[in-house]
């Protein structure tokens, strides 16, 4: 089977686990889609009762959070089910059948873990991100494909961030705590780096460039760009990427040595 | 009294396998102040105001310190227990016990939020002692705060056993577990203070039962409230209570029969 072929057959595969309850399945999306929406109604209520965050007009802090959820949502739909799915493995010792499979672990780890709920979330930041973008009059210019770009780059931060939550598994603690502890140091990508100070905006762009997942995308977009922004950005990411290839990679080699 | 020990005694146990999620979940508590303190910080002074619907920026930063404890301390996860339990029948032995199930549950929350109160309570509130100045109320103020904590973790305990009930009918319930998070999380003041609402909406809030597990016990801390309002609030609390628990006996009955009648 091609490599494609495995993926097409995961997506089903996860698809008819994720159907297998119709009702609790519509209303997970439903619910996820509404926890979405509690972000954006929160901001609504702060520009109405307040002169809101400065530097952003409510229709530019949307499009922020459009794009935010857009890429969680992303991560939530294509790569959060690798550390879950690693974690259960290795706690009921079932990770081995994973190592058995022709292909390599990571990848059909990555082909099965399609979880359909995310699909919501998309289509929020989506939506979010159009209304926006049509209140903001913008148009589709070069600024708007360095946006895409960006989000790309960050959905290569959300893998990153999995696989490296995966292979930590192995190294240090065996629980979600770390996928925990993960969702809740997001946190800080949920309002635009400028409203932190300068020793957190550095490590949220350089240490832990979470800052991708939407802030970088929403200032191009909205204020254009210049090379040394777009590098700032990027650089960061693919650092954190090899990164995270190369600590699994270590986490592998010491897992299988283990049962060996 | 010996029942409740002992159950207390082995949720403590429990809690404890758990500590890893526990010391996430402190780490959580500076993250989060971090990020209120400068994105209100920011808001604040944009808004060149003192005061914004009703908060001092210090009050506000300390409203959602006061938003984590009162979470911690009421926080009622029974419905996804009871989910596991009846979906893989383990539930027949609960039946069995010589204490109903709706107060086994009951006495196990008791002993995770003990926990919860030595292992995340004390130390969020030292953190948040080491970031700002927060405000200490009178000790009248603080008797009613804690009153109403206690009546908040009541209420809160019996709606979320009648979401856990609703899977004796649905099999899978985490899609509305999840729907009921969001929506007491937005509705309760956790997220931001019910005064950001506009008024209309907040009249609305006063007849649900959301703003009484958080915002109120809350907001008593702070001293918003005069002595006049706080005895109603006490009482809406109470007929809250009263509602579901009711709700939960009955339906419990209800499912019990359901159960019982499928052939276990």
């Amino acid at each position: 089977m091609t490599r494609a072929g495995i993926f097409k057959k995961g997506m089903q595969l996860t698809l008819s686990q994720d159907m297998a309850y119709k009702w609790n399945f519509l209303i997970t999306v439903i619910a996820t889609m509404f926890k979405d929406f509690i972000g954006p109604l929160i901001i609504i209520l702060i520009y109405t009762s307040t002169s809101g965050i400065p530097g952003w007009s409510l229709y530019e802090f949307l499009l922020f959070q459009g794009t935010l959820t857009l890429v969680f949502g992303f991560g939530h739909f294509a790569f959060v089910q690798i550390p879950a799915k690693v974690i259960s493995g290795v706690r009921r010792g079932t990770f081995d059948k994973y190592l058995l499979k022709p292909v390599d672990t990571l990848f059909y780890l990555t082909a099965i873990a399609t979880d359909w709920d995310g699909l919501g979330q998309v289509a929020v930041g989506l939506a979010l991100i159009i209304f926006a973008f049509i209140k903001l009059n913008l148009a589709i210019s070069l600024n708007f494909w360095i946006y895409v770009l960006l989000i790309l780059v960050a959905f290569i931060f959300q893998y990153a961030i999995m696989v490296l939550i995966s292979a930590l598994t192995f190294l240090i603690v065996q629980s979600w705590a770390l996928l925990d502890l993960f969702f809740k140091i997001s946190d800080f990508a949920r309002y635009p780096s400028s409203v932190y100070g300068v020793g957190l905006r550095f490590m949220l762009t350089f240490f832990f460039p979470i800052a991708i997942s939407a802030y970088y995308p929403s200032i191009v977009l909205i204020n254009g760009f210049s090379i040394k922004l777009l590098l700032e950005a990027v650089i960061p990411v693919f650092v954190f990427f090899i990164l995270s290839l190369y600590v699994w990679k270590l986490a592998m080699r010491k897992y299988t040595s283990a049962g060996g | 009294m010996k029942k409740f020990k002992g159950l207390v005694k082995n949720a403590f146990k429990l809690g404890l396998a758990y500590r890893a999620h526990f010391f996430v979940s402190l780490i959580g508590v500076p993250l989060a102040l971090i990020i209120y303190y400068y994105l209100w910080g920011s808001i604040f002074s944009y808004s060149g105001q003192s005061v914004l619907n009703g908060y001092t920026f210090l009050e506000l930063i300390t409203y959602y310190a006061l938003s984590m404890v009162v979470g911690m301390l009421t926080y009622v996860d029974v419905d996804a227990w009871m989910g596991n339990d009846i979906k893989s029948g383990v539930v027949v032995s609960d039946f069995l016990r010589p204490i109903s199930y709706i107060w086994n549950l009951f006495y196990v929350t008791c002993g995770f939020r003990s926990l919860a109160f030595i292992i995340e309570v004390i130390p969020t509130i030292l953190i948040a002692i080491f970031f700002i100045k927060v405000p200490v109320p009178s000790i009248l103020y603080f008797v009613f705060f804690l009153i109403s904590l206690i009546f908040a973790f009541l209420l809160n305990y019996f709606l979320t056993f009648c979401v856990g009930l609703t899977a004796f009918w649905f099999k899978e319930i985490y899609g509305l577990r999840k729907i009921k998070t969001a929506i007491k999380a937005f509705l309760e003041g956790g997220l931001i203070p019910l005064t950001f609402f506009p008024l209309s909406f907040q009249v609305v809030f006063k007849f649900l039962p959301f703003q009484y597990m958080r915002f109120v016990p809350i907001n008593f801390y702070l001293q918003k409230y005069t002595l006049m309002e706080a005895w109603p609030l006490f009482l809406i609390q109470l007929i809250w209570i009263g509602v579901f628990y009711l709700i939960a006996v009955f339906v419990y009955k209800k499912a019990f029969k359901k159960f019982a009648g499928a052939g276990v």
